[in-house]
């Protein structure tokens, strides 16, 4: 028997406590906002493509379950997560970036955000130098490059880094991971988000439309000055200290932007009980904005603004297991689930 | 026990249609606790393997499917994993029957994938295989025994880990997911992924040596 296979039957015996408690975060997959987002923003794209601009209220009403959608479907994308599983590359396959992903400068740890800088123009001083190290999973054997760390314009080194590395005229941003601002004012302004930021429509979910309580409705425009009207406007709002152990149940959520760092399709979501989450910069992080901004943001979408129910017809011929532990890992978290007339 | 209907709209694209187009004839489901379907099992009550489908074939399938990337390959591992289940209750009572159930379609997939071709073996098993390989450099297994030794130093090694890092393991090597998988699920970077998993598998190595399991 080979070495590798003998591992994988040895972590066959691995204690049925452990998988349970594996199972307690796989199940969180429904919940990422990401999926949702990206399941939102394609839907879109579809409306735009094939000219279903139908995209209106139907029957306004006075109070949110009044409110009535009208459907918009989206296909294929119910089991896109097994279609996107990618063999790692061979080491001379891969990129600089991927090569070297990690960056330990100044006190603090920096993952590679992707592409490189847009504008070169941006690129700050010089901070200082580094070596970062890559490892070869196939070969075992671990490498080493030298690179110049750069600071980028009105961005506090805090959070991004540039590094171009030697032979290479790129400068790619890292974000540094290990950063934790202490307030949401604090993490606006290191980041500059005021000029920096944009983002896409934005989705609710768990809402009534007749008789489905449980829709996922998209509003395509809404605008960036609306989220700092109704979310981001308090500076004041603490940080989360212990993210990683926090359950957050996600009301809804947007796709965040910043084109100077390459950065899109990321996301800033909120939960009903006052909390505003955000994957910028490589990391989860919370801070609390409270349940009133949460609910008057919702009532404005849901009062001035105008959506859809997102339909994923997807694995339609499947069960649809509001009840299930499982669920998220084969259906569509929008896909509706209307009550049944007695 | 609770009880649910199961409805879906029946149309590609609605516009506004009343309310009514989209019900379909409700079906009611019944699930059942787990100790309730142990039971069955200890009574020989055929209906045991019905109920288990009902409550846990969705995730079986994903988590044979994951392995196997075939749907036959994958339905045949679950198949295995209900008979397995069916042989093994009694005398074993499992603490958490879902984690018990995975146990068992695991395994079967495995079996299956020794038995394919390595073309129709996954690129995530590949993957996973290789990541492993280092860890056990220089060791030499063979006997069963020595396997359930080697599963039991694991157990040892990642019973030690903050439960974060343990879970990552389990969903890394057990389940195979994908390192974009978890990540999405931790709301993490993949890099931050793939780094602590080096790193676990350094330090395993170091367990296993220092325990001189290899």
């Amino acid at each position: 028997m080979k070495k590798a296979e003998t591992m994988l039957d040895a972590v066959g015996f691995i204690d049925e406590a452990f998988i349970a408690e594996a199972d307690e975060i796989r199940g969180k997959k429904k919940l990422t906002s990401k999926r949702k987002i990206l399941m939102a923003s394609a839907a879109c794209l579809c409306v735009a493509a094939v000219g279903y601009g139908v995209c209106r209220a139907v029957i306004p009403g006075n109070s949110r379950d009044d409110r009535r959608w009208e459907y918009y479907e989206m296909s294929g994308t119910d089991n896109s997560s097994l279609d996107t599983v990618a063999l790692i590359p061979k080491w001379e396959e891969m990129s600089i970036t991927q090569k070297f992903y990690e960056l330990e400068f100044q006190g603090g740890r920096y993952s590679v955000g992707g592409k490189p800088l847009a504008s070169y123009e941006k690129v700050g001083e010089k901070l200082g130098s580094a070596t970062l190290s890559g490892y070869d999973v196939y070969e075992d054997k671990s490498y080493t490059a030298s690179a110049e760390i750069y600071g980028i314009e009105g961005i506090s080194d805090e959070c991004v880094a540039a590094v171009k590395f030697e032979n290479d005229d790129n400068y790619y941003p890292y974000y540094c991971f290990t950063y934790k601002p202490a307030t949401l004012g604090e993490f606006c302004e290191k980041l500059n988000l005021r000029e920096n930021l944009t983002t896409g429509g934005v989705y609710l979910t768990g809402m009534k439309n007749g008789k489905d309580d449980n829709a996922t409705i998209y509003f395509e425009n809404v605008s960036t000055e609306k989220v700092w009207e109704y979310l981001l406007k308090y500076p004041d709002a603490a940080a989360a200290e212990d993210y990683d152990s926090m359950w957050l149940s996600r009301k809804g959520g947007m796709s965040a932007n910043i084109e100077i760092l390459g950065i899109e399709n990321l996301s800033i979501s909120f939960s009903d009980d006052g909390w505003l989450v955000t994957n910028l910069l490589a990391t989860g992080k919370a801070f609390y904005i409270g349940e009133d901004a949460v609910e008057e943001f919702i009532e404005f979408l849901v009062d001035e603004c105008e959506g859809v129910q997102i339909v994923s017809d997807a694995g339609q011929s499947g069960e649809t297991d509001s009840d299930s532990d499982w669920s998220g890992w084969v259906s569509s978290p929008s896909k509706p689930v209307p009550e049944a007339t007695e | 026990m609770r009880f649910f209907h199961i409805l879906k709209p029946s149309k590609a694209f609605y516009g506004y249609i009343s309310e009514e187009t989209f019900l379909i004839p409700k079906r009611e489901v019944v699930k059942m606790q787990d100790s309730m379907i142990i039971d069955l099992y200890f009574e020989r009550n055929d209906q045991a393997i019905e109920e288990t489908k009902a409550k846990f074939g969705r995730y079986l399938d994903a988590i044979a499917g994951n392995l196997l990337r075939d749907v036959r390959d994958s339905e045949e591992a679950v198949s295995d994993a209900y008979m397995r289940a069916w042989n093994s209750m009694p005398p074993h009572r499992p603490k958490v029957l879902s984690a018990f159930l995975a146990k068992l379609t695991r395994s079967s997939a495995v079996d299956i994938l020794r038995k394919n071709s390595a073309q129709k073996r996954s690129d995530r098993y590949a993957v996973s295989l290789s990541e492993l390989e280092g860890t056990l450099s220089g060791g030499c297994v063979e006997s069963e025994m020595d396997v359930k030794m080697l599963g039991e130093a694991i157990n040892s090694y990642i019973g030690g880990l903050p439960k974060d890092q343990r879970q990552i393991f389990v969903m890394r090597y057990f389940y195979l997911d994908s390192i974009s998988d978890i990540a999405q699920s931790l709301g993490r970077s993949q890099s931050y992924v793939k780094s602590l998993l080096f790193r676990m598998r350094q330090r395993l190595k170091e367990h296993l040596q220092k325990g001189d399991y290899i």
